[in-house]
């Protein structure tokens, strides 16, 4: 007897395989329907949810990128009131994020590949933080601008000054600026303020891929890296990325911890004590064995060493932070070689005896002001906010709300994977070891922001395991539900948060007029009278001048100035110690002054309508967004 | 052409453009592009490639970018201390340093130096 042709045996083969398969639909169902073997025979295509469906996505990014232009399209700049940008976008702007949202979060939940989720993270970086970029079209922040200002120092002076009075902080840890000055004077660039404005959303993208990378190396559960990446970019409302040391090192900071965690940690069990307090713990154990140092782990050691060193010079708070960070992770025994935890500290303490040793000990008394004064740093932040408008109370309140969601959900994802039996040792260090700011000082007001700020990364990592407790968890759609109603909330925090504050944030081509005039045609010697310092100052030769601001002078100064606007401002401007004088008043400073204080309400108005009524005064400049004032002097100007 | 002498060539050819882009400064894209990607990418790719510590091309090229910018600015700050800084002496030291860099771990490759071992341990655990 022949044996059967193949085409013979696949026949067989397919009846007895729909025999076995009408056998198996005749009995109840006792696994899900997935768990049942799919026919081989089947030529049918199988049917992919549309939700997994790459052409989906790249349908809802289009539509998302059209919304988005035409929003910039019919935006008016003009229209930014209480709410700071946010009056000003039209509804496209909104329904842009919307669909991104959704479209992402229902991305992770079918497990889309990094090429499909990857596009909308950098879309909405391109939609949240380009925007006022290209709206604007100038430099945001005034911050930003004096930071131009102290790369303008460095390209006419070619030296560091660390005696200089003026923003004598950048002196003593120039290593941002230092890098600045070379790609604009190498580029041929006259000034930083071509490029600066790009700042955020540049910094956003290297932060992105820096948190891609750290949380790889602590998760590989890819919704939980994906939606930590999401909620970390929905969350950071703190506005620490425009151009300015601390966005620069917060994205070393990243990276730092990333390289850390990859190629010189390891996964700890629980300490004894801990796994008896906590049941699921107890059958934990070290995930895996510590590795030998190599020749390679010491040229990792060295890679970081050349990191820390430029984060220990660049900036004062960021190396404290970063040293904490390591020395929990060795405390908590993540770290393999402990001793980088000493050198990130000794970096640290050693600049600041050496290299910044003039601004440290000029000014000890303010940089031990809050030494141990835990509480007080943490409300340095929390109160004031009666004097303030009622808008700007209600942003600052949806910020500070926002803030305690995201402290609230990363709890309780400590507390649901630890429930599960995991032991997420760095990243609960991680979580917590910013706290050490509130120790050190308050910052300038900012110390609970700056926590947050280096608190996100890893607030984000633990919300996202709170949706994505482990591999089996989180297929229900309860959870896509739940995450977006959670990035729905966040999101709205952060726009209010983040877009609230713009009335005094964006300048208009008329302020940066009236702000270069002074900065180009003053002589050396000038006092420059100002309303705030929110404003396009300090940007160029800044040095030069000798700085009187109305809202920081004393109480009794500002109130001669308001009461006899005329006769206080003619002797302000009037003095002979000075080559000119000048006084700025614009858009802005207003705002702000009408906003959050602390002048009197609608001061600078009435300052700036009775020096225009005065014929004491000379106008400089005057349109609806500035006035600058001068008096007649014999002194020569100097022609720059 | 191996794989090895591309990345020599490569790191060559950015910082002679860096170097050259930096004497025109002629402030527009000609110098911009050339100098970003310097700036940004080859003072650190040498030493990153030399780690080989994993095969992972985003954390590589991260960890370039970061180790880069960290040495760019290193440098400056070295020089500003010194008074010696301006663009060109930045920019042609910067452009040293990579060349060492892509030097060495030319020559390390054809001396047959073993591979490094990976500090995670993921090739002795396979």
């Amino acid at each position: 007897m022949s044996a059967p042709s193949p085409p013979d045996v696949e026949a067989t083969q397919r009846r007895l395989y729909q025999v076995f398969a009408a056998r198996r639909n005749a009995l109840p169902l006792l696994d899900s329907p997935e768990a049942l073997p799919t026919d081989p025979f089947d030529t049918t295509p199988e049917r992919t949810p549309w939700a997994s469906r790459p052409q989906f996505h790249g349908l809802l990014l289009v539509v998302a990128a059209l919304l988005w232009l035409w929003s910039l399209q019919t935006t008016d700049v003009a229209k930014i009131g209480d709410y700071g940008l946010l009056s000003a976008l039209p509804v496209t702007f909104y329904l842009a994020l919307a669909v991104l949202s959704v479209g992402f979060l229902l991305g992770v939940r079918r497990e889309a590949p990094s090429k499909v989720l990857a596009p909308y993270l950098v879309l909405f970086i391109g939609v949240v933080h380009a925007s006022p970029v290209i709206l604007y079209g100038t430099l945001r922040y005034a911050w930003a601008w004096k930071h131009v200002g102290v790369v303008d120092y460095f390209m006419r002076n070619h030296a560091l000054n660390p005696h200089l009075s003026f923003l004598p902080v950048y002196q003593n840890w120039p290593g941002f600026f230092g890098l600045s000055s070379t790609l604009t004077e190498a580029v041929g660039l006259r000034s930083a303020l071509s490029f600066a404005a790009w700042a955020p959303p540049v910094f956003e993208l290297l932060n992105l891929a820096a948190l891609w990378v750290l949380l790889g190396s602590l998760t590989d559960d890819r919704r939980v890296r994906w939606t930590a990446c999401w909620l970390f970019l929905i969350a950071n409302w703190v506005g620490q990325n425009y151009f300015a040391p601390q966005a620069f090192v917060y994205f070393l900071y990243l990276v730092s911890i990333g390289i850390v965690l990859k190629s010189l940690s390891k996964r700890p069990a629980a300490p004894r004590f801990v796994r008896k307090l906590i049941p699921p713990l107890r059958a934990t154990a070290a995930k895996s064995a510590p590795a030998a140092v190599t020749s390679s782990t010491w040229g990792t050691v060295a890679v970081l060493c050349v990191i820390f060193a430029v984060v220990a010079t660049s900036h004062p708070l960021t190396p404290i932070v970063l040293t904490a960070a390591l020395f929990g992770l060795a405390i908590f025994g993540v770290l393999r070689v402990r001793s980088i935890a000493l050198i990130m500290g000794a970096m640290t303490v050693g600049w600041l005896f050496t290299g910044a040793r003039v601004y440290y000990s000029s000014n000890t008394s303010s940089i031990f002001k809050g030494l141990g004064s835990f509480t007080a740093n943490l409300s340095s932040n929390i109160h004031a906010l009666g004097q303030v408008q009622e808008s700007q109370r209600i942003v600052s309140q949806v910020g500070r709300m926002q803030v305690a969601l995201v402290a609230l959900l990363a709890v309780c994802g400590v507390v649901r994977r630890l429930r599960h039996g995991n032991w997420d040792a760095a990243g609960a260090v991680l979580l917590g070891c910013p706290i050490v700011i509130l120790v050190g000082g308050n910052y300038d007001g900012e110390a609970l922001f700056r926590v947050f700020l280096f608190a996100l990364p890893f607030a984000a990592y633990f919300i996202a395991l709170l949706m994505y407790p482990s591999r089996e968890a989180g297929r229900r759609w309860f959870t896509t539900a739940f995450a977006i109603l959670v990035s729905a909330c966040v999101l709205v925090g952060f726009l209010f948060a983040y877009y609230g504050k713009e009335a005094w944030s964006y300048f208009p081509p008329g302020e940066v007029r009236a702000a270069e005039i002074v900065y180009h045609e003053a002589p050396a010697g000038t006092l420059l009278v100002e309303g705030t310092h929110d404003y396009p100052n300090q940007f160029y030769d800044a040095e030069r001048f000798t700085y009187v601001t109305l809202a920081t002078e004393p109480t009794k100064s500002v109130e001669g100035v308001l009461q006899h606007p005329v006769a206080k401002m003619a002797e302000w401007l009037g003095d002979p110690r000075y080559q000119q004088v000048y006084l700025i008043i614009t858009r802005s400073q207003k705002e702000q002054i009408d906003a959050i204080g602390p002048l009197p309400r609608g001061s600078l108005g009435r300052l700036e309508a009775a020096l225009l009524a005065s014929p004491k005064f000379q106008v400089v400049y005057h349109d609806r967004d500035a006035t600058v004032f001068r008096v007649h002097r014999k002194v020569p100007r100097r022609v720059r | 052409m191996n794989p090895e002498t591309r990345w020599l060539t490569l790191v060559v050819v950015s910082s002679v453009a860096a170097v050259l882009a930096t004497l025109a400064g002629t402030a527009d894209g000609l110098s911009m592009i050339p100098l970003l990607w310097f700036l940004a990418v080859i003072p650190g790719l040498p030493f990153v490639r030399m780690l080989k510590n994993n095969d992972d091309p985003i954390a590589i090229g991260l960890t370039a970018v970061g180790l880069s910018l960290a040495i760019d600015a290193l440098v400056a700050e070295a020089l500003l201390y010194s008074h010696a800084y301006n663009a060109v002496v930045t920019v042609s030291v910067l452009a040293a340093v990579a060349c060492l860099g892509a030097v060495i771990g030319r020559l390390r490759t054809s001396s047959g130096d073993p591979e490094p071992a990976d500090p995670v341990g993921v090739r002795s655990e396979a």
